[in-house]
């Protein structure tokens, strides 16, 4: 083979495989999630519509709005603020969905930070996509990174300056959706997401706050809910109730660091009148020391490495052969959500949020999270909307 | 100048960074007489091309 025709040849083959991969990453960039919206959906709206700074930009995400009309408080549901940790954007969508309010509003957005959820962790071979089983067929979903796409944030500072606390923070930090609230209106787009949020909070005088979360069994702050000085009652009831009568394994309580900032559970509670908590799961796919990456042990969260740490005392978490799956992962958020509502509604029932239409902790385990998850085709098209 | 601005700024350089080394690579390409570099090249240029065309 002379020198022209290796080179036409290895030409080629490089043109096939950026082909091959620019497609894939297209795919995964451009795919669309569909939502149905659920019997207590009375509006949807964008980000846009609370602040303008996230206006023709990518993270520009829906926003539903569960209205009862009946005097009550307004609770604020956060799902995919890490796109890497599924429970939390398919547990706000599960609400989305099926959640009907009785007394006061809800408010959810699926995908906090919609440019993280279109490209996958650098290096680390994440699955593209996830699904779940329902009884109409698959339901896939964009498995994403922590951080916003360097596609849409390049580049990162040396340091990552929090703004206004002035705290320094790590560099890929800045595109991460923890680590930037309250935001900046003038911010790049991660903060300016965080800043749009925060302008609808204060607007729309949300009372409490959860976000949603998973964490790798390896890291301290694990099946717990973190919370801020506002929300430490609701946050330690909800979790001895949840302990000693609905999960096996028990969900804790912690307080938010008041020195460690840009993180939900500090600064919404710091700069508006919510109280905010934060929800963390267990998910074995984060943890460093597991095996082959792929979606089966996304969803399963069976891994025999992780499962061998644990054997030897080196998790924060428990783990046994049966894993952490999906639907245990996203039964515990949703349940964790219910109760800390039952127990704010108590505390101030003038405030109070009831919903009703969620399936139980128990009802997600034993029928699988996909009996809840509506069929985008036999919806009437002005209730799909696209995450 | 903002933030944003600046930002902007150094992400059009880095674009043009990467299509100045894409170009190094093509007339490297282009000039070898050796098949295991031309193939070396060939490769090198893929994480450009994707880049320059924001794909990744």
């Amino acid at each position: 083979m002379n020198l022209k025709s290796v080179k036409l040849a290895a030409l080629l083959v490089a043109g096939g495989l950026v082909a091959l991969a620019g497609s894939m990453f297209r795919e995964h960039r451009l795919f669309q999630e569909p939502t149905v919206a659920g019997p207590g959906v009375t509006e949807v709206k964008k980000l846009s519509d609370f602040s303008p700074v996230v206006a023709g930009t990518v993270n520009d995400c829906n926003v539903y709005i569960l209205d009862s009309g009946v005097p009550g408080g307004t609770a604020f549901l956060i799902g995919g603020t890490h796109p890497e940790e599924p429970a939390s954007n398919l547990s706000s969508q599960l609400f989305v969905e099926n959640a009907v309010v009785k007394q006061g509003r809800l408010i959810v957005v699926n995908r906090a930070n919609t440019s993280a959820s279109q490209i996958t962790r650098n290096g680390e071979a994440y699955p593209r996509f996830y699904s779940v089983q329902t009884p109409w067929g698959e339901k896939v979903w964009r498995m994403g990174d922590r951080c916003t796409n360097a596609l849409d944030s390049w580049p990162d500072p040396e340091v990552y300056v929090h703004y206004p606390s002035g705290q320094n923070l790590a560099y890929m930090d800045i595109r991460n959706f923890n680590r930037t609230w309250p935001g900046r209106q003038d911010g790049l787009i991660t903060e300016r997401t965080n800043f749009a949020m925060m302008e609808m909070i204060r607007n729309e005088k949300v009372d409490i706050v959860l976000d949603y979360h998973e964490a790798e069994l390896e890291y301290p702050v694990e099946n717990t809910i973190v919370t801020h000085e506002k929300g430490q009652a609701v946050a330690a009831m909800t979790s001895m109730m949840l302990t000693s009568a609905v999960f096996p394994i028990p969900i804790g309580m912690e307080f938010s660091p008041t020195a460690l900032h840009g993180l939900s559970h500090r600064e919404i509670g710091d700069h508006s009148d919510a109280m905010s908590l934060l929800a963390e799961v267990a998910e074995p796919m984060l943890d460093r020391i597991r095996g082959i990456t792929d979606e089966q042990l996304l969803m399963s969260g069976k891994d025999r490495f992780v499962m061998k740490a644990g054997e030897h005392k080196l998790l924060y978490a428990p783990i046994d052969e049966n894993g952490w799956p999906i639907d245990i992962r996203v039964g515990r958020h949703v349940t964790t959500f219910m109760t800390a509502l039952d127990v704010f509604n108590q505390i101030d029932p003038s405030k109070a949020v009831v919903i009703s239409g969620v399936p139980s902790y128990q009802e997600m385990v034993d029928n699988g999270i996909g009996a809840y998850f509506k069929d985008p085709k036999s919806a009437p098209s002005d209730r799909v909307f696209m995450d | 100048m903002n933030l944003v601005a600046m930002n902007n700024v150094v992400m059009v350089l880095y674009y043009l960074i990467s299509a100045f080394f894409l170009i190094a690579v093509v007339r490297n390409f282009v000039k070898t007489k050796d098949p295991q570099e031309a193939v070396l090249f060939s490769i090198v240029m893929i994480p450009f091309v994707l880049r320059i065309l924001r794909l990744k």
